[in-house]
């Protein structure tokens, strides 16, 4: 066992080398020395205990991570300052540059004591990453979507994202149930947390809940605040912001303050300060409606009274015209009638004397046929005069030939007479009588 | 009529109304159809407004079983 001893190395006690450690690290240069770092594990005992963490930027991997401390009384002066510049607590997840010097407790090990803080670092930080989430919100193309949807005529139907309870919430609805115009509003509150680390989550909840039920409602109005200012940090977050902005209904924002600005007032269709203005743009888009309403009543009851007292006019024109024109027609009509009695007997002179023309020359046609027809039977009747006068009997006796007749007949056959006949005979001129022997 | 007019939702009620007044303000309107018009266009205002005031006590019931508050 001795010898075993004997060959072991010489050693020395934990607590004397932590004791080490500690002188070691009695060097300027992790002695007050400025450090950026993302804060984590933020509990607050009198004393703020904290992690200091750095995260890779693209894997959000933390690649370095320690243990520091903020004295009590240290602590209370740099959380007032804290929030007087950033308006927002000292908390979790937040990038801070602090002033911080390295500590090595031989019991509890190494941590860093925060001595200052540089709250303008953390402001310009989250101005930077607001900046970042609304170029996200750009570059995607969504950031307007919500600006550009088109108000209801009338928005009636609210549907309230806001914590239950709340001042804020109890000063929207007063606001609304008492305007002075008697414009009704139906609201459906959908609760939700306003601050702390389940905001983005239960707004989200909320946005859901109510885009289920889309056709009830005509716009959504967030709303918080009465009292702090504080804890707007947590709206700066680009799935609430890009929720909202592709939102189906209109959203009305009423969580900041004067001073304060989140990404959400970036995306939503409007932003006011408080819930007190978000009831008032509300009643000022109804008193809008009712007096373009009352317009139109005004508008119908003139169009009606002028049209009225000018169709009265225009009787009352036509009235003072009609016997006028009627004379005048009248007149007009007579004088027609003149004319065409003036024109009758002219018409009918030409008419007749037309038609006479044309009887004339009828009559003259039938004249000239009737003269050619009978030049024509006349030539025939003198052909035939010559032909009767050839074969009459007359001609026959001038030539010395006689003809003798017996009972009043023709006797061409001296075997027809018998003795006693007396017969006639003519001759070209005179007769006898004689009797046949 | 009062049925009809009923079912009307604002949006229809007010766009009707636009075209009626465009209407009586045109040519197109005469003598004859004015009284029509014009009864027709207060009928309209008439329910436009009572929207805007009057409790609509169906949709405050929907609305209301949607409201955490009640629940």
């Amino acid at each position: 066992m001795q010898d075993l001893n004997l060959s072991q190395p010489q050693a020395i006690s934990l607590l004397e080398f932590n004791g080490r450690i500690k002188r070691l690290l009695n060097d300027s240069s992790v002695l007050n020395c400025w450090v950026m770092a993302e804060t984590s594990d933020v509990r607050i005992n009198r004393h703020c205990y904290l992690e200091l963490l750095q995260k890779n930027p693209n894997t959000g991997e933390t690649i370095a991570r320690i243990r520091a401390v903020i004295w009590a009384n240290t602590f209370q002066r740099l959380s007032y300052n804290f929030m007087q510049v950033t308006g927002q607590p000292f908390n979790n997840g937040m990038k801070v540059m602090v002033l911080v010097s390295a500590s090595f407790h031989e019991q509890y090990g190494i941590s860093l004591v925060i001595n200052d803080i540089n709250p303008e670092f953390t402001l310009g930080d989250m101005a930077r990453r607001r900046i970042e989430i609304i170029q996200r919100l750009t570059s995607e193309g969504i950031i307007n979507m919500n600006k550009e949807l088109e108000w209801p005529e009338v928005p009636q139907r609210i549907a309230v994202i806001s914590a239950q309870g709340a001042a804020g919430y109890g000063d929207f609805m007063n606001q609304l149930r008492n305007n002075p115009y008697g414009l009704k509003f139906y609201t459906a509150l959908f609760g939700a947390v306003m601050q702390g680390q389940q905001t983005v989550p239960s707004v989200i909840a909320a946005l859901e809940k109510i885009g289920a039920n889309e056709d009830l409602f005509d716009c959504v109005v967030i709303i918080r605040g009465g009292g702090s200012t504080t804890d707007l940090n947590w709206f700066d977050d680009y799935t609430l912001a890009a929720n909202v902005a592709q939102f189906p209904l209109p959203v009305i924002v009423g969580i900041g303050h004067e001073r304060d600005v989140t990404v959400l007032d970036y995306v939503a269709a409007e932003r006011v300060k408080t819930p007190t203005a978000a009831a008032e743009l509300l009643i000022g888009k109804g008193s809008a409606a009712l007096a373009h309403l009352t317009e139109l009543t005004n508008d119908v009851v003139s169009i009606a009274r002028n049209y009225i007292s000018r169709s009265s006019e225009q009787l009352a024109y036509l009235s003072s015209t009609i016997p006028m024109a009627a004379r005048h027609l009248a007149e007009r009509a007579r004088m027609q009638l003149q004319q065409f009695m003036s024109n009758i007997p002219l018409h009918a002179k030409s008419r007749i004397d037309a038609e006479r023309e044309k009887l004339g020359r009828t009559a003259d046609r039938i004249k000239d046929a009737a003269a050619r027809a009978m030049l024509k039977e006349q030539m025939r009747l003198e052909a035939m005069n010559d032909k009767v006068q050839l074969l009459s009997p007359r001609n026959t006796l001038n030539r010395g030939y006689s003809l003798t007749l017996c009972n009043g007949k023709a006797v061409t056959d001296a075997s027809q007479l018998k003795a006693g006949d007396v017969i006639t005979s003519h001759f070209k001129t005179g007769h006898v009588q004689s009797t046949v022997k | 009529m009062e049925e009809e007019l009923k079912q009307l939702t604002y949006t229809q009620a007010i766009a009707e109304l636009e075209q009626i007044v465009q209407k009586m303000q045109s040519a197109d309107c005469t003598i004859d159809n004015l009284s029509d018009y014009t009864a027709r266009s207060l009928q309209l205002l008439k329910v436009c407004k009572s929207k805007l005031t009057e409790t609509d006590e169906k949709l405050k019931k929907i609305l209301a079983e949607l409201d955490e508050e009640k629940q």
